[in-house]
């Protein structure tokens, strides 16, 4: 799905980019540990089209945290990471010495305030780039198979919706777990935001 | 605050009480709701920190995660949460009834907007202490448990390896016994006075049962550690049954007994590993014609069942006490344990031979009434076409 040009795709890729620099650097400080976080790819999609992408690069269980957020730009940013990869990454972050079968009560709080820190950080860039504030939700967690987490997060939202799908890279020691941020737009929300790049452009002088 | 109503003042109230901290900030940071939570918690009278900065009252607090999130609360908007496992229990909150115990937090922290677009921050703190107790606890169970897997596990490694070595080492110097033991039968036996030679057959005697014991021993703990490969065949059925008669056939006539085919399916191929089934079946007859009255016999036979294939092995003797039951098939098992007991045998047999029938997905079970003899039977799956 094309919704933005190469240089609008380019700029926003960066933009969350940036916010992942931040969390990251957050992250870091909170474990005593390099945390690295890079978003290598960006694309634009319908839910359906994200929920066989994730399951198909996947097995079809995840675990992640979930966002509303509401300003110029409104809807829902979900962090998901494959649920033995959600395991791994909590257990790299708390240094866990005792790994359990699934991830307890506090590791989903952990798991919990990693997301809201990764999903404030992109949103407040992107706020950031737009100018404008975006405020945002307090962290749920969620855990399913991508069609239940797209299927229960977008059942009350029209056919045009479109999502909005960043891979993360997430580099522990010397551990790589991929992750993914999916951002639910809707029609007048992408608009915004493709204004909101080219303004963002022009302020800067490339366009 | 003339306007204030009846739910306004159930607000208050509820705030007042509630059950987890209630902290709401301005842009300042000034206290502005302090509740009888965080009074009774921190010690710290609300009529003494409100309408104070936080950071000031309470100067651990500047300069970390916390104030970075009010920050972002205050200035963007944005909603955060602080697990007890990452953020580390910021506020210095102590349990009001054992002083010394710190209070595990959870906070959440939101934006909060008025009518006047004033921003505020409101800190909502919930104590986890107690959850934290029971995962703690479930961690220690769990390490314990994992660690008394791991050790049972080594000891039992460790006894098998032993078991295998031992015996190992036993049968080479055994043998060499034995070979001996036999040459001085054959070439001097006539020659040696009878008591000696009553003696070299008891020696002789035992040395074979001591060999077969090691051979056991070493074949049980072959199969119970996996360590066998089954060397699957097709072979008719009848032949299998008639091999195993015939090897069996100078012991029962050494015990004055006699094998009986009853029943037997039509032409029946069988696919398993031919050797270790004779091994069963070798099991199965000596034990029968162990148990079988003098003169008696041993009645054979096979059923095709579905897809399966039972034979069966009965004999009259005494048969299998109720108590002794369902430890048949546990390893050094007989039904006679006295040091006394007329019947001689290893005790591994059965234990072998379920683990070779199970081996290949088969059963082995036994029907018997004390006094009327035992009727043991194996049932394998037929993985082959059949005629």
């Amino acid at each position: 799905m094309e919704v933005l040009n190469d240089l609008q795709n380019d700029v926003l890729t960066e933009t969350f980019n940036l916010g992942m620099g931040a969390a990251a650097s957050a992250l870091s400080q909170m474990v005593e540990e390099e945390v690295k976080l890079s978003v290598p790819e960006l694309l634009f999609m319908s839910k359906s089209e994200a929920a066989e992408t994730i399951a198909s690069q996947t097995v079809k269980n995840v675990t992640g945290v979930s966002q509303d957020f509401n300003g110029s730009v409104g809807g829902q940013a979900l962090l998901l990471f494959p649920s033995h990869k959600s395991l791994e990454l909590v257990r790299l972050l708390l240094k866990d010495a005792v790994p359990m079968d699934q991830l307890t009560e506090f590791e989903e709080e952990a798991l919990s305030e990693i997301g809201n820190i990764i999903l404030n950080s992109g949103l407040a860039s992107l706020a950031h780039m737009f100018g404008e504030e975006i405020k945002t939700g307090l962290p749920v967690f969620i855990q399913g198979t991508t069609t239940e987490i797209f299927h229960e997060n977008t059942e009350e939202l029209n056919e045009t919706e479109i999502i909005l799908f960043l891979r993360v890279d997430f580099h522990v020691e010397k551990y790589s777990i991929d992750g993914y941020i999916t951002i639910i737009l809707d029609v007048r929300s992408v608009q915004i935001l493709k204004h909101n790049i080219d303004r963002y452009l022009k302020r800067v002088g490339i366009c | 605050m003339s306007n204030i109503n009846e739910s306004t003042l159930m607000l208050c109230d509820l705030v007042k009480h509630c059950v987890n901290g209630i902290i709401v900030l301005d842009k300042q940071y000034n206290v502005l709701i302090w509740n009888q939570w965080m009074e009774d918690h921190s010690n710290i009278p609300a009529d003494k920190i409100l309408n104070q900065s936080l950071f000031d009252y309470i100067p651990q607090l500047a300069g970390g995660r916390l104030q970075q999130v009010i920050d972002n609360s205050l200035s963007k908007g944005m909603s955060a949460f602080l697990s007890q496992t990452l953020s580390k229990n910021p506020f210095p909150l102590k349990n009001p009834r054992s002083p010394f115990e710190e209070i595990k937090q959870s906070i959440s922290i939101k934006p909060l907007n008025t009518d006047h677009e004033e921003n505020y921050c409101y800190i909502h703190i919930n104590d986890v202490s107690p959850a934290v107790k029971r995962e703690h606890r479930l961690r220690e169970l769990t390490a314990n448990a994992q660690f008394e897997q791991k050790t049972a596990e080594e000891v039992a490694d460790m006894k098998s390896n032993f078991v295998a070595m031992v015996s190992h080492e036993l049968r080479t110097p055994m043998t060499s016994v034995l070979g001996s033991l036999g040459l001085v039968k054959g070439l001097l036996g006539n020659e040696l006075p009878e008591n000696v030679q009553s003696l070299i057959n008891i020696a002789h005697t035992n040395t074979e049962r001591l060999i077969a014991l090691i051979n056991d021993i070493l074949d049980i703990e072959k199969i119970t550690s996996g360590g066998i490969e089954l060397n699957y065949e097709t072979f008719d059925l009848m032949l299998f049954l008639n091999e195993a008669i015939n090897a069996n056939m100078g012991y029962a006539e050494r015990q004055k007994v006699s094998f009986k085919l009853t029943e037997f399916p039509q032409t029946t191929l069988l696919s398993a590993d031919f050797a270790k089934l004779q091994q069963v079946m070798n099991n199965l007859l000596s034990n029968a014609a162990k148990h079988e009255p003098k003169e008696g016999f041993i009645e054979i036979s096979a059923q095709r069942i579905q897809e399966k294939v039972r034979i069966s092995v009965k004999d009259h003797g005494p048969g299998i006490p109720e108590k002794f039951k369902n430890e048949i098939f546990d390893k050094f098992s007989q039904a006679d344990n006295s040091s006394t007991r007329n019947i001689k045998g290893t005790g591994l047999g059965l234990a072998i031979a379920k683990a070779i029938v199970e081996k290949h997905e088969g059963e082995i079970g036994f029907i018997s009434t004390l006094g009327e003899g035992a009727k043991f039977y194996i049932e394998l799956p037929l993985n082959l076409s059949t005629q």
